[in-house]
């Protein structure tokens, strides 16, 4: 059963987007707090009420504030305003995930499309090893990395990237394997139609697909598992705002200064929430559509 | 959708399976010693203390063969992992397949506890959920097992720990077991684990103290298999409720109720055993995390602590045990899974 | 089936409800642990044993084994003097290199053996010759002589103040080195011990939720009472909160260490934990690369050192730290009073400027390297880069564990321009605050400034000599060592003194925190009410 390509009814889609949106409010509202998000992550110098706290400044004098008019957020222990921080936070959040996404899911496509269309000996080498790399927890693995690398905000973006290609590789492999097989594919061979040119027309614009309902999934793991590497003390480091560094800040001040970890969690549950919730309804009109 | 004729030639996959398994940990082992002797700093260091002076340094690190090329330093390791000795703690001093022995059982219950109490939940909240596709119960579901997912394990056990043992009183915060109890009872410290001792000791009073401390540390760690298996389940069961044969079935005159349990649910199950592997391993990170917060001594808090410490040898050792019992798992879901789906095909 | 399932129901409820009772009961038992229970649980955050031997032990050991064996002299923090333990009286030649200690009579070991002068000998010898540790302190020594079974004497190559090494907590034990015929060292890992103190290792369980418990020694020369404590036990409790918790409860009597927000929880509920604190001996420090990079310009040094703020610090850390007045904390010799930094970001951006940065000249980063599983260190960085953004300075801070730490710190390659490291003494007086982290030598070990000065080299080499024969003089050197390395030089400062917060039961009477001996407890002077 071929399928028809998206390309075919592009005129139709944004039309359709918004009415099955429409249908379907937790959907919506998910998009829409995921485009808020981005947009607090992008404009957060403009959006916040105080950049510098956000990044570099301190107020020793002003330690520990509740929640009030003038800080809705409160201070945290360095009498930084903590809603600028969390805004802050949004936007290096957004950079990590942006980053191992696009990262995992160049290098996890292209090499796993090559396994799977390739196979034999390449294919072999490459899905072992990318076995290997799934062999250990997500969490361990990269905190062994981070460690061999050193903390900081781009080795945790390397450290995860290096954690989540395989699966970007099997599941672009067994895709590229499956449509190896198929009978076009041999007719653009006696075509005398090359390799390279088959796998970038044919094969990579049907690899990509499940690998992007993959990506949406996986970013809500990766936003928890970055708060989680914070947590441990190997993620990223202050002075950077980062809501898992903040909840590792917070938690011993619950039973005072509460608002200092608590507002962080919050942010983290709400966008995994959006991320999983975008995910999954992805996951499922793939599956509609009969792919799988 | 598959040659039906074609069955999985059982001694061929597991063969198969199994060389495939074992290259894979040899790249386990190779991969955690690279990873682990690459990392920056003198491990000798973490063994003297640190106001160990320049010569006690160097004779540590002679003492420890860290002046030896990497190949030779992994040839030793190779040699003696073979022999079951996974190296000596830097920071405890001990061999770290001691230290783990020792910290496993109280791993093994938490876990094996969380997932007894997730696992069947799970399907339940699945079964219930795709049955009533659509209703208040299934969105109720829904936001629940999403929530379990996406909440950060240690943040809950801190908010939890918080609410019910400091704020409440109703729960014990941390520990196995009451330590004035199991001292007045004579608990006998066989393994690390409280409720074996219990069970071994046949007293009740203190297996059912340390059933009590069980009950907040297990919560936390189902929590993500729970949610996990929830939306999993779910989603497998709609389709496979969705599919032609059930409404074929249905037209039949075969109840909802009996279609879901006898018809649909071993298909739909069938792919969620295969990745029982990576449920297995997503609850044991989550255990890890939790324990150190429940003061729990298993195999996370040992992992956390090495890791901070950066105890290289108690590190690696872990990391390959850890793996390889991965690997074990996967293959284990993996032929299970072969088993219950014959269409699976063979590469 | 279904008939099946409800009695099934109800026998599970009968269980939950046993177990419900049970519980409280077993509850009930253990909170608010019962007068007359004469056993003390010490709840540590972090892995107490890993050498449990007298003479190569080198780090939280001493928390245990202070309460297993004894030395020769002990020190008073409260009156900054040193008093007798098993010795009881010592003197020495004016020019301090003869030493006679006086034994006190009536002391025996755990072995049986009293003690005399040739065990004194014989513990010292093995400290030197097992070399580990700290058995530098007792270099000078060059020969010990045994004129009568209550009599040591020593003969030192150089004059040093021996009776103040001999009060260190760590490598100054005195113990029957003949207690054991084989090794000596396996047979203290397995969990005996030789020493003369109030308790003896009763169990050791390697790496277990209780490691260490001690058992009373009856024929303790110091005696016993009632209301005294006859069992120890050491927990490890890794998280402060599940340690207050357990307190509350009952099953600990002391918490090592807690943060600065559950202190400030635990000082408003006086019915069910005492709160305390103390100054200790330890203290933060900043070095300042004079050897390598911009930091060679002194100008540029004393930006930095100005732009430091201790109070800043202590607002931001809590309760858990006090502005450090000069490298030696206050209450030991060296000790010099009022010298706590102040930032003055005028006197900074006058002295960049001068130096050619600052706002309007050179942009300037500088790297500084801080030990990871320390906040402190964390917390005074960010302070540090905030002061000094507005001025044009950026610092690039990384935060590593102890062995990373060292491979940059102590590299005869390019070192960080800011080195963070906390310091205490191993025995009691500020000498190894200059010895060590200043004086200068061929290759860095504690000495991250790099400073070279033959001045202040000179000054420091004669400290050891004046302890022991010149107060006076002592105290003029220490003054103004402190102005010049801090100030004119510009190579190192101290921050803040650190002030553990500790937690203890209701119950617990006597409790004395001695800084030279951290977070030991002597649980012999305790008791319970």
């Amino acid at each position: 059963m071929t399928q028809i390509p998206d390309t075919a009814t592009r005129r139709g889609y944004p039309r359709r987007l918004t009415a099955s949106l429409r249908a379907r409010p937790t959907l919506a509202a998910a998009v829409i707090g995921l485009v808020l998000l981005a947009l607090i992550g992008l404009g957060a110098p403009l959006v916040a009420p105080s950049a510098a706290d956000g990044t570099w400044a301190t107020h020793p004098d002003n330690v520990l504030q509740a929640p009030g008019l003038e800080h809705w957020f409160g201070t945290d222990q360095l009498g930084r305003d903590v809603l600028s921080r969390v805004i802050f936070g949004a936007r290096t959040s957004l950079l990590i995930v942006v980053g191992v996404l696009v990262l995992a899911a160049l290098v996890g496509v292209l090499l796993g499309t090559v396994a799977g269309y390739f196979g034999r000996w390449s294919g072999s080498l490459i899905l072992r090893t990318a076995d290997v790399f799934l062999a250990f927890p997500a969490l361990l693995l990269t905190v062994v990395l981070v460690t061999a690398l050193g903390v900081g905000l781009w080795t945790v973006v390397i450290a995860v990237a290096v954690a989540w290609w395989p699966w970007y590789a099997r599941s672009a492999a067994a895709m590229a394997r499956t449509i190896r097989t198929r009978g076009y594919v041999d007719g653009a061979r006696c075509l005398g139609l090359s390799h390279w040119h088959i796998l970038i027309r044919h094969v990579l614009p049907n690899t990509v697909p499940p690998v992007l309902v993959q990506l949406s999934i996986d970013a809500g793991t990766i936003v928890v598992t970055v708060a989680a590497l914070s947590y441990l003390g190997v993620g990223v480091q202050e002075p950077t705002s980062e809501w898992g560094l903040m909840i590792q800040q917070g938690l011993q001040h619950l039973n005072g200064a509460w608002w200092i970890g608590v507002f962080p969690g919050i942010a983290v549950v709400l966008t995994a929430l959006c991320l999983f919730t975008i995910g999954e309804s992805m996951r499922q009109r793939l599956v509609q559509r009969g792919g799988s | 959708m598959g040659d039906l004729t074609r069955r999985p030639h059982w001694g061929r996959l597991v063969l198969r399976r199994s060389a495939h398994a074992l290259i894979v940990v040899c790249g386990v082992v190779f991969l955690s010693f690279l990873a682990v002797r690459v990392l920056p700093g003198d491990p000798a260091v973490v063994y003297a203390g640190s106001r160990a002076s320049a010569a006690q340094l160097q004779q540590v690190h002679l003492q420890l063969g860290l002046d030896r090329p990497l190949i030779v330093q992994f040839w030793h390791y190779l040699v003696a992992l073979l022999q079951g000795d996974l190296g000596t703690s830097l920071a405890t001093r001990r061999p770290v397949a001691e230290d783990l022995t020792k910290a496993l059982p109280a791993s093994l219950v938490l876990t094996c506890v969380a997932l007894a109490v997730g696992v069947p939940l799970g399907i339940a909240a699945g079964v219930v959920s795709a049955r009533f596709h659509g209703r208040v119960v299934d969105r109720a579901i829904q936001a629940i097992s999403l929530l379990a997912v996406a909440l950060p394990v240690f943040w809950l056990a801190v908010m939890l720990q918080d609410l019910f043992a400091s704020k409440l009183g109703w729960l014990p915060a941390a520990g196995q077991v009451s330590p004035r109890l199991a001292d007045a009872q004579h608990l006998p410290g066989i393994s690390n684990a409280a409720l074996v001792d219990a069970i071994y000791a046949g007293n009740p009073i203190v297996l059912v103290d340390t059933m009590i401390h069980l009950i907040l540390p297990a919560i936390v760690v189902a929590a993500y298999p729970f949610g996990l298996l929830t939306q999993l389940l779910r989603s497998s069961l709609i389709e496979q409720l969705q599919a032609p044969y059930a409404t074929l079935a249905r037209a039949y005159g075969v109840g909802e109720r009996r279609l879901v349990r006898s018809y649909t649910l071993r298909p739909a199950l069938t792919p969620i055993v295969g990745i029982g592997g990576l449920v297995l391993g997503s609850t044991l990170v989550g255990a890890a995390l939790a324990e150190e917060i429940f003061n729990w001594p298993g195999v996370g808090t040992y992992l956390v602590t090495a890791i901070r410490s950066l105890d290289i040898n108690a590190v690696v050792g872990t990391t390959i045990v850890v793996g390889v019992l991965y690997v074990v798992v996967n293959f284990i879901s993996d032929l299970s899974q072969a088993k219950l789906d014959p269409r699976i095909q063979v590469e | 089936m279904k008939p099946q399932r409800g009695r099934t129901m109800r026998r599970a409820a009968a269980v939950v409800s046993v177990a419900v009772i049970i519980s409280a009961c077993s509850a009930a038992q253990d909170s608010g642990a019962a007068s007359g229970d004469d056993t003390f649980v010490y709840a540590s955050n972090s892995d107490i044993v890993t050498d449990l031997d007298p003479a190569s032990y080198y780090s939280n050991e001493d928390i245990i084994l202070d309460n297993v064996y004894e030395t020769l002299t002990t020190f008073n923090a409260a009156e900054n003097k040193i008093e007798p333990s098993l010795a009881t009286t010592w003197s020495s030649t004016p020019d301090a290199l003869t030493w006679t200690f006086n034994l006190r009579p009536g002391v025996k070991f755990h072995t049986g053996r009293p003690l005399d002068s040739t065990a004194v000998k014989e513990s010292i010898e093995r400290a030197k010759q097992v070399g580990k540790a700290a058995s530098y302190e007792w270099d000078a020594v060059q020969s010990i002589d045994t004129p009568t079974p209550q009599q040591v004497v020593f003969h030192l190559s150089e004059p040093i103040p021996l009776d103040v090494h001999a009060a260190s907590g760590f490598t100054a034990h005195i113990y029957d080195v003949q207690a054991h015929d084989g090794d000596l060292a396996e047979w203290f890992n397995e969990g005996h011990d030789a020493g003369s103190g109030p308790y003896t290792v009763s169990s050791y369980d390697k790496g277990g939720d209780t490691e260490v418990t001690l058992q009373r020694f009856d024929d303790y020369w110091g005696g016993w009472k009632d209301d005294q404590f006859s069992t120890v036990k050491y927990k490890k409790v890794p998280t402060d909160t599940t340690a207050y918790q357990l307190l509350k409860s009952g099953e600990v009597d002391f918490v090592k260490e807690v943060s600065a927000p559950l202190f400030k929880e635990a000082q408003g509920n006086p019915a069910q934990v005492q709160a305390v604190s103390n100054s200790s001996y330890q203290n933060q420090n900043v070095w300042l690369n004079t050897a390598q990079g911009p930091l060679q310009d002194v100008r540029v040094r004393q930006a930095i050192i100005s732009a430091i703020d201790a109070s800043d610090l202590q607002k931001v850390v809590g309760e858990g730290v006090e502005p450090a007045s000069g490298l030696v904390p206050q209450g030991l010799t060296g000790f010099v009073p009022g010298l706590e930094l102040k930032k003055d970001l005028d006197r900074s951006r006058q002295l960049l400027n001068e130096a050619g940065y600052g706002p309007g000249g050179k942009p300037l980063t500088l790297t500084l390297v801080g030990a990871a599983d320390e906040p402190l260190d964390n917390s005074f960085a960010t302070l540090l880069n905030s002061s000094l953004s507005p001025l044009g300075v950026t610092v690039d801070s990384q935060f590593l564990d102890s062995a990373a730490k060292t491979d940059k710190t102590r590299t005869d390659g390019r070192r960080p321009d800011i080195t963070l490291e906390s310091w205490w003494t191993i025995y009691p007086d500020g000498s190894s605050w200059y010895i060590d982290l200043v004086r200068s030598s061929d290759k860095i070990v504690n000495n991250f400034s790099g400073l070279r000065d033959p001045q202040i080299d000179a000054e420091i080499d004669r400290i050891p000599a004046l302890s022991a024969t010149n107060p006076a003089e002592l105290n003029r050197v220490y003054t103004e060592l402190a102005h010049q390395v801090t100030f004119e030089q510009a190579a190192i400062a101290s921050t803040v003194v650190k002030r553990p917060l500790r937690l203890l039961a209701p119950r617990i009477q006597g409790y004395n925190d001695n800084p030279q001996y951290a977070n030991v407890v002597f649980v012999h002077q305790l008791h319970h009410g």
